[in-house]
């Protein structure tokens, strides 16, 4: 699959919202609202899963894409879907939970729209599911959820950062 | 020569399992030796289980955005060229030191001693190079021996008509722990006529040396060993190399040439510091690479000079040829809360321990109706335990749709609490083909400025009747346990972490590139002692015979050549 290929494929070929380039961190606090409207409503309360806004997953979201470690394609392709489901519905932040499930169907139907949200989803899930050290699986209460638990020893800080510049 | 530079006996270029061998060997017979690596030294008390870390980002390998490799694969009749930083399918293997070996499972069989004569046993195959080894298994039995008690590997040793010879009667250490579940593969396979086989580890299942036994972490492949439990080269012999005071390790340092001083020999290799960036040039009597079969064809590659001007190594045009990985695929079913029985379910959600289990019954298959031909190995696991990788795979239902909220979390839950995946991989043989070799394509360079390697990839046929024919057999083992969900995958796609060939080593300067010793035939003082030397790849992951061959080698230059 050639992933970037597709990536700049559909950014040609469906773009509606005609973008500069952004620093990372601007192009998604920029929207910070809008994506925290997104993750609690994909990561909702009384689910088998803790919730995204119990989590603080917004948080987790924000630096993780940021991160310099991020893949840089998939982190413009984040932001550019940002951009576009910002403009498809301008108001998802303020709608009820009903709309905002329209909102999200119709945005999926087409498949640049399908996979910004599994993209989106699999970022919180890295969040939701990954060491507590990163800051969303807050004291492992996602892992407790579906009763396992991450590995031991657990790392001593992100990105093997505490180690400095391994390669 | 500078202060900066320095002069060595031998010169290692990568810290992997065949480089750390031949530094082990070299140094305890009191040769001084440099040796190279890319990437840094992680002390084992910082590895730990972070999959976001270790998994989910290039951290432990180098970005795609500076250093990747062109991958040629023929799409709709054409030969299709992508770089790996447009397809996200990255050919490094872990750039520490200790190399892939640190991340590898460790689930380790030897060669049979038909691997080594396959043309010999079962005849030519239209389009496919099958060669002769020029060893035998029996000169190589001493070194897998050597290797078994230098990397500690575990098992127990079941006499079976496709188990190769030993010269022990048994493995330094009893095998790992195992989960109660395998009590029921078991019987299923005996059930069906199948001998199922404790599978060798390289992981301790007793402490040895400065290592401790392993402690059942339930996440072992793609991650560092932190009790030291997993013989990788960084464990099991550069500790050694290292305390005889001959071994000098320089970290962070990239091999960009090599530097010819006269037609036959090297002279110097020049590096470069990957963090400065800062050049410079080690002097040796001896060269030995072991950067991974791809990477070190592509450094042979690039030191082409007026000695060698298409290539050292490359006078008869046949370095990079014969490209090989493992042939194979996978399969999966899940075991089920409901179709256990409800102690053999709490035996399967028990965590840690392994499955351990291998079939060799289709290594050589003689089928009424398919007929004879050389087959593979089987390994049997759990599905890896990550927990993002696993719930990122549920995130879409049975039609592929997007699934989320509620819906997504009642998925995950019965997921992780219900059931738990029991998985095979197949290994046979990839074919050596001429369509299946590694170059380097000027056109797209590192951050380094040197030409990266073009790997042009591309299956044998056999390859996956072969494949697609265990398989079959596999699912109906997972049928028979009562698995859901079973569904299994052979296809022409390489297993970018077992690479070998393409620098075969043979008896013929004119239709290989090293000789039996693993010298570049057109020079006096090089060797290649990764998975490069391999003409045939075996049905079996490749590490314990690149343990034993650089043993051998390194064994060779010590006591016949420095």
């Amino acid at each position: 699959m050639k992933r970037r290929t597709f990536i700049l494929l559909s950014t040609s070929l469906v773009a509606t919202v005609k973008l500069q380039p952004t620093p990372a961190l601007k192009g998604l606090s920029k929207h910070r609202a809008l994506l925290e409207a997104l993750l609690a409503h994909l990561f909702p309360p009384h689910s088998a899963l803790p919730s995204a806004k119990e989590l603080g997953v917004i948080d987790f979201f924000i630096e993780a894409v940021a991160h310099p470690s991020f893949d840089r394609d998939i982190r413009r392709f984040i932001i550019d879907g940002t951009e576009r489901f910002a403009h498809f519905a301008p108001d998802f932040i303020k709608a009820n939970a009903d709309a905002k499930e329209r909102y999200l169907r119709r945005f999926v139907k087409n498949d640049f729209g399908d996979r910004w949200v599994a993209r989106v989803m699999i970022v919180a899930l890295e969040g939701i599911l990954g060491d507590p050290i990163y800051g969303a699986n807050r004291g492992g209460a996602a892992w407790r959820a579906l009763h396992t638990r991450g590995g031991s020893p657990r790392p001593k800080g992100k990105y093997l950062e505490e180690l400095g510049k391994i390669v | 020569m500078k202060s900066s530079e320095k002069s060595f006996d031998v010169v290692i270029i990568g810290s992997g399992a065949s480089g750390g061998a031949v530094a082990y060997m070299l140094t305890r017979a009191g040769f001084r030796v440099a040796l190279l690596e890319k990437g840094g030294l992680v002390p084992r008390d910082a590895f730990s289980k972070d999959e976001i870390a270790y998994c989910r980002r290039d951290i432990v390998t180098p970005s795609l955005f500076d250093e990747y490799h062109v991958i040629e694969e023929k799409i709709e009749g054409k030969w299709v060229s992508t770089p790996t930083y447009e397809s996200g399918w990255s050919f490094w293997n872990g750039n520490i030191v200790g190399g892939s070996s640190n991340f590898m499972s460790g689930m380790f069989h030897r060669l049979h001693p038909d691997d080594f004569r396959l043309l010999s046993k079962y005849g030519p195959i239209e389009g496919a190079n099958v060669v002769d080894w020029p060893i035998t298994y029996e000169q190589l039995e001493p070194y897998y021996t050597l290797a078994e008690s230098l990397v500690g590997i575990s098992g127990h040793f079941q006499p079976h008509p496709h188990e190769p010879p030993r010269s022990t009667p048994d493995f330094p250490q009893p095998p790992t722990q195992e989960n109660g579940i395998v009590a029921l593969f078991d019987k299923t396979c005996k059930a069906m006529g199948i001998t199922p086989l404790v599978t060798p580890r390289a992981v301790l299942s007793q402490p040895k040396g400065g290592r401790e036994a392993c402690y059942y972490s339930n996440f072992c492949g793609s991650y560092g060993c932190s009790s030291g439990a997993k013989g990788s080269s960084r464990e099991a012999l550069l500790p050694q190399a290292l305390s005889t005071g001959n071994l000098t390790l320089f970290t962070h340092t990239q091999a960009t040439r090599l530097f010819s001083s006269d037609k036959r020999k090297i002279g110097y290799v020049e590096t470069v510091h990957t963090l400065s960036k800062k050049k410079g040039r080690i002097y040796a009597r001896y060269f030995v690479v072991a950067a991974q079969a791809h990477e070190s064809v592509r450094l042979l590659f690039n030191s082409a000079d007026r000695f060698h001007p298409d290539g050292i190594g490359n006078r008869y045009g046949q370095l990079g040829k014969n490209l090989i990985f493992s042939g194979g695929g996978s399969g999966q079913g899940y075991l089920t809360k409901e179709a256990l029985k409800p102690e053999d379910f709490e035996a399967l959600m028990q965590p840690g321990l392994f499955v351990n289990r291998s079939i060799l019954d289709w290594y050589f298959i003689d089928d009424w109706w398919h007929g004879k031909f050389k087959g593979g190995l089987v390994e049997w696991m759990f599905e890896h335990q990550n927990i993002i990788r696993r719930a990122a795979a549920e995130i879409r239902d049975e039609h592929g749709e997007l699934l989320w909220g509620k819906a997504l979390g009642e998925r995950l839950y019965r997921r992780f609490t219900q059931s738990k995946g029991l998985r095979f991989e197949i290994f046979n043989d990839w074919l050596p083909t001429d369509e299946c070799f590694v170059t380097v394509d000027t056109q797209h360079r590192d951050i380094y400025g040197m030409p990266v390697g073009k790997l042009r990839i591309n299956g044998h046929p056999q390859d996956l009747k072969v494949g697609s024919y265990i398989a079959e057999k596999c699912e109906a083992i997972l049928h028979r346990m009562g698995a859901k969900e079973i569904y299994s995958s052979v296809s022409a796609a390489p297993s970018q972490n077992l690479v070998a060939g393409g620098c075969r080593f043979g008896k013929d300067q004119k239709s290989s590139v090293l000789d039996p010793y693993c010298r570049v035939h057109e020079s006096d003082n090089l060797y290649v002692v990764d998975a490069s030397f391999m003409p045939t790849g075996g049905s079996v992951a490749h590490t314990w015979t690149i343990y034993a061959n650089a043993l051998r080698v390194g064994d060779y230059l010590a006591k016949r050549v420095l």
